[in-house]
């Protein structure tokens, strides 16, 4: 800073309206004496660090709102829905929902290969930006990675309740045990699968957990009510935010980042083995692993988009999610969008250029057969939809940023339809052919696992601080953000 | 070195870790004990715990218990099978028994005619568990009121006063025409009380009966020999639809092109809709109906008008009632080219004496059937076929009908002629044309007592229900077309409070106070049982009677010869081959009145349904779950129309139209029938019962009161109709998704003609190979199963899926399941048309079925079962190793490993895994899960309902839900077999066909053949090194362990 008078850049932002998402050029400033270029403040609305942790614990402490609580009955009637589902799954057999022969797969696999899709955002955004010092992370990393460990948890009943036979569901673990000399077929994806979910979300817990042990004792010296008090001390660990303490975090939470970004691409490069170590034709590709790595994070940037779009709203965050984090993920959005549309149209072409008569016919089915409008909506919300993020204004508005991110959901629940659906319904044997209908309890278990979804999400909201407060207050600019002159002198009051 | 007891050593110190043995010896020589104190505590221990355990929570049993030693003899063999031979309606079979119950009827293999059962015999094992029937007596009362039950005494009261009383007035209706002891029992029932017999049958036809007797005269009609026929002509030829006599195991011996190279069979048809038979055909020709007559008489003027060949040539007036039909005549008014009657003249010309002409019964019961087999006739006696391609014995019966003598029975009641009715096996009611109003002239009779196992459309209008055992519970005799006679021998002891219906008569009779045999056999039997306490069947007696008296007059001892009957099933009496005497001309009068008329407006077909066939045993799921053989269609009726007539009416399989006929009008579910005529519309019947019981009832429509009668028979094709389409759509629950298939892009059924056969015995096997596999190869020391299906042999018939149902305990899941896809079936069939090949090739609207294909189709069968491949794609899948290959070749499916993540059945490429949705053999009683899954009580009702699960093979697991199952070679006979080898001292070694799968068992035309292709001796490894051999999906590198022989078409 060149002169003590001159007012910080950032002071003047109050709210999204104030954001351009342009650097801002402070004149004078740079090394030649020319401007020089300052990104827009991540946080908005002249917050001091006080402001944060009222803003953010607020949630914490207070009883919830009517909006929450609404919010809540909603997600938590479709979780009934799921239990309810569930019962009768369980008692009467796999019989109830619409899979069939030769359509084996259906909801479930479709839904599990969803929603572990939708839980790689959360570790991409934590762990992959963090190593690239992408900043504007912050202010959704904490939320992406909750997302992240909910979304997995419904991928995990999946697998499970698509068992004939899930009180056996415990035989895949490859733990020693009393029943001879058996063990499991290590020649099988869908073992190779119960270790790579289960790595996966035991990685992302940890890393969730230590990252919110600071604000765990923010809130835990905040609190009040003895109780409060106990449990948050407890559940922070004892942290006393001392010199050694940070040390210590940052250099556990740089591990544990540089632990977790691998997993990012394993774990649906394997979910994508489930199909491609299969012989069907459709799913024997050796495109399969980046093609599901790349459709999981742009699934998984849409569900955070689509979850900060309400957070921001219902907690009144717009100062520390503002427009510029949305315009980020927009942008990440749209690339995959890409990427995952250049996927689809290899497909096809190695399915012409094989020559085989099998895989040619299962992509021609897939676009042009009686399952076409699930392509149809698949192509049109995966590669086409996410095109409107060119232009400036759409990226830069949350209503078409939440209908444009919730498209890209539903196009990408369709793909993996698309993938299990019409690759299995019409496959070698033309005798064999046959359709995929779902019944009432598909859907039920479908919009159930958005219950389960929610209700943790919500649960989430209301006991942990869903803003990451201590790498907040670590973007911001300081000069703004240390004190303000009211609160000083509250305090010397 | 050994230690010296001198050598003094100190003494060792005590080694805890050796075990210390106190070895205790008794003085008999009995088992040194070997106990230790720790052992010792250990086996008090758990004894006292035992004993504790045994006073405090267990009880004595309440239930009460059977005594092992009043079983029969043989059922002391527990754990083995036992067989029976019988006859179940007209074909031998053996009856397979465990612990007593019959589970399987198998083929007779010593049966010098018929040695598989076809469907219905196959699933009458089912029947005699069928939870609906009668368990005893019942007063009926015509339905007034529900049925009661009533003793065998007081119904016997009834019965016996009522014959007394009513002599002279009395008529016994039977569907039932069983053998000469049966024929004798009812000829001295009809004698002791002046008493009436009515044989009927609903599928029978008079009309073929009367032109043969119009052509030759009072002789035995010959049946057709197909394996000594190189040319078939059929005009809706039906016999490989409804085979009789060992007709399909016939044909498929003509068809073996390594045999019979130059000299194949070959089969041209010409029929209106596409029968199985017709399917089966090397060419085949679309023609309705009303026009067979013309086709064939074209044929006749053809060969004896034009090329003067035959002795018919010379008869009077043969010239003026075969001139109307001159090959140019007849081709202009049917549609079909003249060229192509002149060369199927030509090839007839040239097999004379080599070639049988046929029609079938579906075709000949129209109006101008009579004309039609007397073509057929004409054209056998012109040809020299008599003697020479057909089977001439003096006891062949002549066939008669029914529903003129319905009629005359109807006229009698109608007339108070009749007072007494008995009804045994009939159900006019249920099959008579309703035009007959056989229901109001039964009103009539004061007493009307059906024999019937259930309270069927008939016998609940009766008055009572002398409830009858199955035919597996009953003695009787049978009578196999030609010549041969077998015995009707129960296999297990009545089930329920019932009696066989020829024990009832006889008894009755005798009670009434019939004299002679009648009384004979009753006192007989009534003696047996006072001797040892057996089941009163006076029929035995009877049928062992009469048979000693008739068929063992020469023997020694006829007490063995009767032994050896019953022992081996049947009886051959031979039977003089009778000349046939000259071709009447008279009967070329029935042709003068036949007019070549052109074609006008739709004709409809009623065809018997090919598992129901008359739907006599219509509460039976394996046959209603049965998908029929060209429509693959279960659990349901349909109509079948052209494609083209179906496309241009704007139709979906299953959209309702509405079908006029003899001024009735009937709604049915559309169905889009490759190769039927375009004027013809098709129907099955035998569907439709009302009272059937709980699984059979309501089911589809029931089209037999719609029939109307012409010159004393049902009119069943050629009826003329009006269509419309309606409202609504009944979901037809079709077994199969695709119907074509293009053989150059998918080489899924290995095919070739005749000459190109002769020119590479290898054409039609080409196949797009596989890479390299990166598995290792299985090692198979002794024994690798094998499996060979000769599709040249292979007629599409279905017997082979109702033997895998019975022997596997595979379970019936009812229509819903059928919809959603999810039929258990291990095998199935699955029927294609071939596309034909196209300039250019056909792109993927070839699977739409264009009107190009199936217009005109060249129908494929592939039997389709799980191929236990080398490479077995679905068993790297399964992460719980719960699919494995066995060491001998086996791909095995462990039920109790299994968890069922289905994956194995998504990346088996032939889709032959079938996965338990639900508990289907179990009753689920939670009354609020059957209300939200309604299906759970279905399953309960057509699987485990009363004493249904007897049926189930203990050799076999019954699956839980949530396990995949799928075919496994019969691991259970191999296993069996295996034993045996090893208790003969064999070690192991398996001798070839000793292991005989059930499909195989039951395929009459013996296309599946399976051994051990390690063996290069054994009839597998013959036929799998033949060069028609074809693994399919070669391009998927699995490596089937069953191969397909070339169907070879004789085509050019």
């Amino acid at each position: 800073m060149k002169s003590e008078t001159m007012k910080s850049p950032y002071e003047t932002f109050a709210g999204d309206s104030d954001l351009h998402g342009v650097p801002i050029a402070v004149e004078g400033v740079g090394p030649f004496g020319g401007s020089e270029l300052i990104s827009e403040p991540l946080v908005t609305g002249n917050k001091t660090y006080a402001d944060v942790d009222r803003d953010i614990a607020f949630h914490v402490e207070n009883f919830p709102t009517r909006r929450w609580w609404i919010c809540f009955f909603i997600a938590g009637s479709m979780l009934g829905l799921l239990l309810f589902s569930l019962a009768t799954l369980f008692y009467v057999g796999e019989g109830v929902v619409g899979i069939n022969h030769p359509v084996g797969w259906g909801t479930f696999i479709v839904n599990f290969v969803f929603w572990i899709g939708i839980g790689h955002a959360g570790t991409l955004i934590s762990a992959v930006l963090f190593l690239f010092r992408q900043k504007w992370r912050t202010a959704i990393n904490r939320s992406a990675e909750a997302m992240t460990l909910f979304a997995v948890a419904c991928a995990g009943i999946f697998p499970i309740i698509h068992l004939g036979r899930p009180w056996f569901a415990y035989w895949l673990m490859p733990i020693p045990n009393g029943r001879g000399p058996l063990w499991i077929n290590f020649n099988s994806a869908l073992a190779w699968d119960i270790f790579a979910i289960s790595t996966y979300g035991t990685i992302s817990a940890v890393f969730w957990y230590v990252g919110l042990l600071p604000d765990l004792a923010t809130i835990r010296d905040r609190a009040t009510h003895p109780w409060r008090r106990k449990l948050y001390h407890w559940l922070s660990l004892g942290w006393t935010g001392s010199n050694r303490a940070w040390k210590h975090y940052e250099a556990a939470y740089l591990i544990l980042a540089a632990l977790a970004t691998p997993l990012v691409f394993s774990v649906h490069t394997i979910v994508s083995f489930d199909f491609a170590t299969s012989i069907m034709p459709g799913w024997h590709t050796t495109i399969f692993p980046p093609y599901f790595v790349i459709g999981a994070i742009f699934s998984g940037f849409a569900m955070v988009l689509t979850l900060m779009v309400f957070m921001r709203q219902v907690f009144n965050l717009k100062n520390y999610i503002t427009i510029n984090h949305m315009e980020a993920m927009a942008k990440i959005i749209m690339l995959t969008g890409m990427l995952v549309g250049l996927a689809y149209s290899t497909e096809f072409f190695v399915a012409w250029y094989s020559g085989s008569e099998y895989e040619g016919f299962v992509f021609r089915n897939r676009a042009f057969g009686p399952y076409g409008w699930s392509y149809f909506i698949m192509f049109t919300c995966n590669a086409i939809i996410p095109q409107f993020f060119w232009i400036k204004k759409i990226r830069r508005n949350p209503y078409t940023l939440l209908v444009i991110a919730i498209l890209v959901n539903v196009g990408m629940w369709f793909e993996r339809y698309v993938i299990i659906v019409t690759s299995l319904h019409r496959d070698f044997l033309p005798s064999s052919w046959g359709m995929y209908h779902m019944t009432f309890f598909d859907w039920s278990i479908l919009i159930g696992s958005f219950g389960l979804f929610f209700t943790l999400f919500l649960l989430f909201v209301r006991f942990l601080p869903s803003i990451a407060m201590s790498e907040v207050k670590g973007v911001m600019d300081p000069e703004v953000a240390r004190c303000r002159p009211e609160d000083d002198a509250s305090e010397e009051a | 070195m050994p230690k010296h007891p001198d050598n003094h050593e100190p003494a060792k110190p005590i080694d805890f870790t050796e075990e210390i043995v106190h070895r205790v010896e008794f003085p008999d020589g009995s088992e040194p004990l070997a106990l230790d104190r720790r052992e010792f505590f250990r086996m008090a221990g758990a004894a006292s715990a035992a004993v504790a355990l045994a006073t405090t929570g267990c009880q004595i049993p309440t239930e009460p218990i059977v005594p092992y030693v009043n079983r029969p003899e043989e059922q002391r063999k527990i754990g083995k099978p036992m067989f029976y031979a019988t006859t179940l309606g007209n074909i031998p079979a053996l009856v397979r028994t465990r612990e007593g119950r019959p589970i399987l009827v198998e083929g007779n293999p010593s049966h010098p005619r018929i040695q598989t059962p076809n469907l219905r015999a196959q699933a009458a094992v089912l029947d005699l568990y069928d939870p609906d029937r009668a368990t005893g007596p019942l007063s009926v009362r015509r339905s007034k009121g529900l049925p009661k039950p009533v003793g065998w005494e007081v119904l016997t009261k009834k019965a016996t006063d009522a014959l007394q009383e009513s002599r002279g007035k009395i008529a016994l209706l039977t569907s039932y025409e069983g053998g000469p002891a049966t024929q004798d029992v009812l000829k001295e029932f009809s004698k002791a009380f002046d008493a009436k017999i009515f044989h009927v049958s609903p599928l029978e036809n008079d009309r073929e009966t009367l032109a043969w007797k119009s052509c030759f005269g009072e002789v035995p009609k010959p049946l057709p020999r197909f394996d000594k026929a190189e040319l078939v002509v059929g005009f809706g030829a039906e016999f490989l639809d409804f085979p009789e006599n060992g007709m399909d195991a016939d044909y498929a011996e003509r068809r073996d092109p390594e045999k019979r190279k130059n000299t194949l069979g070959r089969l041209i048809a010409f029929e209106g809709r596409l029968s199985l038979t017709g399917a089966n055909a090397d060419e085949r020709i679309r023609l309705r109906p009303s026009h067979m007559a013309a086709a064939a008489l074209a044929l006749a003027h053809e060969i004896i008008m034009v090329r003067r060949i035959g002795p018919a040539a010379s008869l009077e007036n043969v010239r003026e009632t075969l001139a109307p039909f001159a090959v140019e005549n007849v081709a202009r008014t049917t549609g079909v080219e003249a060229k192509t009657f002149k060369r199927i003249a030509d090839e007839l010309v040239r097999k004379q004496g080599k070639s049988v002409v046929i029609s079938g019964s579906t075709a000949t019961s129209q109006a101008h059937g009579e004309a039609l087999e007397t073509a057929v006739a004409l054209l056998n006696y012109t040809l020299g076929n008599y003697p020479k391609t057909f089977d001439i014995r003096s006891n062949t019966p002549l066939r008669s009908g029914g529903v003129k003598r319905l009629e005359t029975l109807a006229d009698e009641l109608r007339a108070g002629r009749i007072d007494v009715l008995l009804v045994a096996g009939a159900n006019p009611l249920y099959d008579a044309p309703a035009s007959l109003n056989f229901a109001q002239a039964m009103q009539k009779a004061k007493l009307v007592i059906s024999f019937a196992d259930r309270v069927d459309e008939t016998a609940r209008m009766a008055d009572f229900l002398a409830t009858a055992s199955h035919p597996l519970e009953s003695w009787g005799d049978a009578r196999t077309d030609a010549g041969l006679f077998g015995v009707v021998q129960p296999s297990i002891r009545p089930l329920y409070d019932t009696h066989g219906w020829l024990d009832v008569l006889i008894s009755w009779s005798a009670l009434a106070g019939a004299k002679g045999p009648l009384a004979d056999a009753h006192k007989a039997s009534l003696d047996h049982v006072m001797q040892k306490a057996l089941v009163h069947n006076p029929a035995y007696h009877y049928v062992k009677t009469y048979w000693s008296a008739r068929f063992f007059t020469g023997q020694i001892d006829q007490e063995q010869a009767w032994r050896d009957v019953l022992k081996k099933g049947w009886i051959d009496l031979g039977g003089t081959r009778a000349p046939l005497p000259a071709f009447r001309a008279s009967a070329l009068a029935t042709l003068r009145n036949y007019k070549l008329s052109e074609g006008k407006g739709l004709e409809l077909e009623c065809f018997p349904n090919h598992a129901l066939y008359d739907g006599s045993q219509g509460n039976n799921g394996w046959l209603l779950e049965f998908p029929d053989p060209i429509s693959r269609v279960a659990w349901g009726d349909w109509l079948a129309m052209a494609p083209s007539r179906f496309d241009e009416m704007g139709l979906e399989n299953g959209d309702l139209v509405e079908v006029a006929f003899n001024g009735s009008s009937w709604k049915l579910p559309a169905f889009r029938q490759a190769g039927m005529h375009r004027d013809v519309l098709a129907a099955p019947l035998g569907w439709g019962r009302s009272h059937a019981g709980q699984i059979g009832s309501e089911v589809g429509r029931n089209l037999f009161p719609a029939l109307q009668v012409s010159d004393g028979a049902p009119v069943r094709s050629g009826i003329s109709a009006t269509l419309k389409k309606a409202n609504g759509n009944e979901p037809l629950a079709i077994c199969q998704g695709g119907d074509v298939l293009d053989r150059v892009r998918r080489p899924l059924v290995p095919v070739a003609s005749l000459s190109s056969y002769l020119a590479d015995p290898a054409s039609g096997t080409g196949q797009t190979p596989g890479g390299e596999s990166i598995w290792p190869k299985h090692e198979s020391k002794d024994i690798r199963w094998g499996m060979t299906i000769d599709l040249s042999r292979c007629t599409g018939c279905g017997n082979c899926v109702v033997a895998c149902q019975a022997e596997n305990n595979i379970p019936v899941v009812g229509k819903r399941g059928v919809l959603d896809g999810r039929e258990m079936s291990w095998m199935r069939i699955d029927r294609y048309y071939d596309a034909p090949e196209k300039k250019g090739g056909w792109d993927d609207s070839v699977f739409q079925a264009p009107p190009e294909v199936v217009e005109e189709p060249k129908t494929l069968f592939q039997p389709m079962l799980c191929q236990h491949c080398e490479n077995a794609p679905c068993e790297t899948v399964c992460p719980f190793v719960a699919t494995m290959h066995s060491e001998d070749g086996l791909n095995q499916q462990v039920y109790n490993r299994c968890v069922g993540t289905r994956y194995c059945a998504n990346n088996c490429p032939f889709k032959v895994r079938r996965f338990n949705w639900f508990d289907y053999q179990k009753p689920r009683p939670n009354l609020l899960f059957q209300v939200l899954i309604p299906e759970i009580k279905r399953h309960a009702t057509l699987n485990v309902r009363g004493k249904m699960q007897m049926k189930n093979n203990p050799e076999v697991t019954v699956r839980y839900r949530g396990v995949m199952e799928k075919c496994s070679f019969c691991v259970q006979r191999i296993m069996d077999a295996r034993e045996k080898a090893r208790r003969e001292g064999r070690k192991g070694e398996l001798r070839d066909g000793e292991v005989v799968p059930a499909c195989m068992a039951a395929c009459p035309s013996k296309a599946i053949v399976f051994g051990n292709v390690l063996d290069s001796a054994s009839n597998v490894s013959r036929t799998g090194k033949s060069p028609r051999a074809m693994k399919i999906l070669e391009i998927t590198n699995v490596i089937p362990s069953i191969a397909y022989l070339t169907k070879v078409r004789n085509e050019k």
